[in-house]
């Protein structure tokens, strides 16, 4: 089963085609690749960079279990995370995850869930730095995971955004 | 009764470690704790973090403990405040 999942939490800048190169199988109709990409605004401001940290460990176990999980329920043949952690300049991939499947819905499905629940749910924080010199954490989703359960279609109730003031 | 309280580090992460002005810190707890009174713990030893601790988890290195979860004889666990990653 594990040879179905590819996941990392690197410091390393990603790659696009390891990505694609990990899912892709002989029985794959499609291929369905996410990037999430550091953006230059956040709220009308100006982004310099973001530093990702990570509770390392956890997070590639965590990333582990959320991939399992996605493949499971999609009916996708593989699904590929890789995040990264770091200093990251505009432009640069923070994160990419893809899948493949028979055919496309199943791929987009799964890509879909597991970029979803790794904003829910992966111990990753971002921190902001503006182009006024100032850097913010990013408000976050509260992970209420241990308590909720696993629900066998990964619903998932979006928290709201945790309290912004106390820096 | 109470099994032998024993050091607990605690990891604290993003928000967290800024508020406490520390990234480690260190409770004293038994093994039949939860999730729970480890932020109680916290919220007593860093007060600073207890307007956060609400909106925070509790992990070991492999997963998020429920909030009644008995923390069990592990030594290293992680506070973790609202997740930002993707």
């Amino acid at each position: 089963m594990t040879d179905r999942i590819h996941t990392v939490v690197t410091a390393v800048p990603l790659r696009e085609a390891d990505l694609v190169a990990a899912v892709a199988t002989p029985e794959s109709g499609g291929v369905v690749v996410f990037s999430g990409l550091v953006r230059n605004r956040h709220q009308g401001r100006g982004v310099l960079r973001i530093d990702y940290s990570a509770a390392s460990r956890l997070a590639e176990e965590q990333l582990r279990v959320l991939a399992q999980e996605v493949l499971e329920v999609t009916g996708a043949h593989r699904v590929a995370a890789a995040h990264r952690v770091g200093l990251l300049e505009v432009g640069e991939a923070s994160v990419i995850v893809a899948a493949s499947a028979e055919h496309r819905a199943e791929a987009f499905e799964a890509a879909r869930r597991l970029i979803d629940r790794i904003k829910e749910v992966l111990p990753v924080w971002k921190k902001e730095h503006f182009d006024d010199g100032t850097a913010e954490w990013a408000p976050g989703f509260t992970v209420r995971e241990a308590d909720r359960g696993l629900g066998p279609a990964g619903e998932t109730a979006r928290e709201p955004a945790a309290p912004r003031e106390g820096r | 009764m109470e099994s032998e309280r024993r050091r607990i580090e605690v990891e604290l992460h993003a928000r967290a470690g800024d508020l406490a002005g520390t990234r480690r810190a260190f409770v004293e707890l038994p093994p039949e704790a939860t999730s729970a009174d480890l932020k109680a713990a916290l919220a007593k030893t860093h007060p600073e973090l207890e307007g956060l601790l609400r909106a925070c988890a509790v992990a070991t290195e492999r997963e998020y403990l429920a909030e009644s979860g008995a923390l069990g004889a592990g030594e290293r666990f992680h506070l973790i405040p609202p997740v930002s990653g993707g």
